[in-house]
């Protein structure tokens, strides 16, 4: 029991800013319409793979099929919203967990903010040697990619931003980069 | 030169048996002195001794009295005044003379008959179980009784004759082979041929100004018998201590594992259900109803999420039918669903991913569960209306999570796609239970 409940308690934290926004949402004042919905639905899938992403953890590697699983999901629900969404990946492999999850938070994170005025997603994975590269073609109005980094920083890899922005469209790089011998 | 008495008995009759009586009564003093100091009781030798020179002297008072003559004046002259005492007062005093003695000689049979003589310290020490060696360095044994003999043989195969040699034996000395020298709570103890223990015991004694070591060799083969099986128990006991302390550390590995899997297939549920329910409802539209249905039902995820002790708890199975009616999916259930754990709780599992499969892939809306029960064996068969996969299914997500909870509890899943999309589990009736 102690252990279910540290990881509920884990994952209740790690949730804790899409579970406010959920309820947020749910108890808006004008009423949960379909928009709303939608954007309960993306949250709660970033919920769902983000937690589940935690529980895998434990074995300290992630692989990229499992990153690749949760962006799909992710963009699954992001089409809700009436975005164009696709996704592609290249290469296999595992990568430190903390890489991983950095990663998937980096594209939720933009998906997230970009959301509002989001019309167009594209995202590839790419993943050679000690690299994981996240490139995002992103098509929103008004939205400035911020790299201030709330998001999980961890030991054991390096992570580094390209935007290149033309009009609507962005184009942003994120290279993560493993650390140390190759396991 | 005989000197002729002046006054000779004329009653020698009774002169001769007065004699006589001497005699005997002599005999008697020495014989007790001589048993006195055998006895060493010196203390009464002075009633002893003085009873022997007045017996020798009245002997021969009375042998010269018979004889009439002396052999020189002052004897002569000793005599004539005994000879004129009368009869009756000479008489008296040898029966009270006698009967003195007699006294003495009672007092030194009884004194033998309570006394423990050295030989009844013998024939005692014989008697005993407990084999008793008592000897001084450098000396021949004092003392060995039968049991110690005997031990001896048996453990040396010789006759105990060197007592300092036998004791080297047993410290640590060569034994015959069939023997053997263990330790028992700190003391030493030698088994032999016929299973019998002994317990070997040394200590000094003092004895008359001098110290002897005695040896006692005990029979303790009950006691050690006893020892070697408590101390097999205790081994037994220690060992399943072992494994005890083992199992619990695969029990609470096997735990954390299970309860790590039952929140990823809780949160998986929990959010898969949801995500399902709002994408129904946005692509195909609903009720208001089956909108406050959802949100019920997200509210619900969310306060889980956030730890809110007001969840509403309900069964499995309620909460899978709701559910599927909030999708518009029914689900057909031949057989009677188990209803302890953690059957319960793993066919609603399959429920839960069947029916997400046959939604989310399948586009069906219609979920079959067909139950069955061998002997010990609860078997489910998961079909369902929509379209049939053309390729292989590849695990993953909730369905790899399924198949670890079922593996977890002993059971088997099998999925077959032709003729149709089939989920198979069977679990066994008595299921490890840890879920």
């Amino acid at each position: 029991m102690e252990n279910r409940n540290r990881l509920y308690e884990r994952v209740s934290e790690i949730a804790k800013p899409q579970l406010e926004q959920i309820d947020g949402l749910l108890t808006k004042q004008d009423g949960c319409g379909t928009k709303e919905l939608a954007r309960i639905a993306v949250l709660e899938a970033y919920i769902k793979r983000r937690s589940n992403m935690e529980l895998l953890a434990a074995s300290g590697t992630l692989t990229v099929v499992e990153l690749v699983s949760a962006v799909t999901e992710s963009l699954d629900y992001i089409r809700l919203c009436g975005v164009n969404t696709a996704a592609s990946s290249v290469g296999t492999g595992a990568y430190p967990s903390e890489m991983v999850i950095a990663a998937y938070e980096h594209i939720e994170a933009i998906a997230e903010e970009s959301l509002d005025t989001l019309s167009d997603i594209i995202v590839t994975l790419r993943s050679a040697g000690k690299q994981l590269v996240v490139r995002m073609m992103l098509k929103a109005e008004n939205f400035a990619y911020e790299t201030n980094g709330h998001w999980q920083v961890g030991a054991g890899f390096s992570r580094k931003v390209a935007i290149t922005k033309e009009n609507q469209d962005m184009i942003i790089v994120l290279t993560f980069t493993e650390e140390g011998e190759r396991k | 030169m005989k000197i002729i008495l002046d006054n000779p008995v004329n009653h020698s009759a009774l002169w001769r048996l007065m004699c006589i009586f001497a005699l005997f009564v002599f005999l008697a003093a020495i014989t007790s002195t001589a048993l006195l100091i055998r006895q060493k009781r010196y203390r009464l030798l002075w009633a002893a001794l003085p009873m022997v020179f007045i017996a020798y002297f009245m002997e021969q008072c009375f042998v010269m009295a018979i004889l009439g003559y002396a052999y020189s004046r002052i004897a002569a002259g000793l005599l004539n005044s005994i000879v004129s005492l009368p009869d009756w007062l000479l008489f008296t005093f040898c029966a009270a003379f006698a009967f003195a003695q007699v006294l003495l000689m009672h007092s030194i049979r009884l004194y033998e008959k309570k006394r423990i003589t050295t030989m009844s310290v013998k024939e005692a020490m014989d008697s005993l179980p407990v084999g008793v060696l008592c000897y001084a360095p450098g000396i021949r044994v004092l003392l060995v009784n039968h049991a110690m003999q005997d031990f001896c043989r048996k453990i040396t195969g010789t006759v105990l004759e060197d007592g300092e040699t036998f004791c080297r034996s047993l410290q640590g000395g060569e034994l015959l082979p069939e023997c053997s020298r263990v330790t028992v709570g700190g003391e030493s103890v030698i088994v032999l041929p016929d299973s019998t223990a002994w317990k070997i015991s040394e200590s000094d004694v003092p004895y008359e100004n001098h110290t002897v070591r005695m040896v006692l060799a005990s029979e303790i083969t009950q006691v050690y018998h006893k020892t070697q099986e408590l101390q097999e128990i205790q081994q037994r006991v220690e060992k399943l201590g072992q494994r005890l302390q083992k199992v619990n550390r695969e029990i609470v590995a096997l735990t954390a594992e299970r309860e790590i899997l039952n929140a990823r297939v809780r949160i998986h549920d929990e959010m898969g259900s949801n995500l399902l329910a709002i994408r129904r409802f946005l692509l195909n539209g609903g009720t208001e109803a089956e909108k406050a249905e959802l949100m019920d039902s997200l509210y619900r995820s969310v306060a889980f999420l956030k730890k809110d002790s007001s969840v509403r708890v309900q069964d499995e199975y309620e909460l899978l039918i709701s559910m599927a009616s909030r999708l518009g999916l029914a689900i057909s259930v031949t057989g009677e669903l188990p209803q302890t754990e953690p059957h319960k709780h793993i066919v609603a599992t399959a429920i839960h991913e069947c029916l997400t499969n046959t939604i989310r892939h399948a586009h069906g809306d219609e979920l079959r569960v067909d139950l069955s029960e061998n002997k010990d064996t609860i078997k489910a068969v998961f079909t369902n209306n929509g379209v049939q996969p053309t390729e292989t299914v590849n695990e993953k997500g909730g369905l790899k999570s399924l198949r670890e909870l079922i593996v977890q509890a002993g059971g088997s899943m099998t999925i077959e796609v032709q003729p149709v999309f089939t989920v198979t589990i069977k679990l066994p009736e008595e299921c490890e239970d840890g879920i």
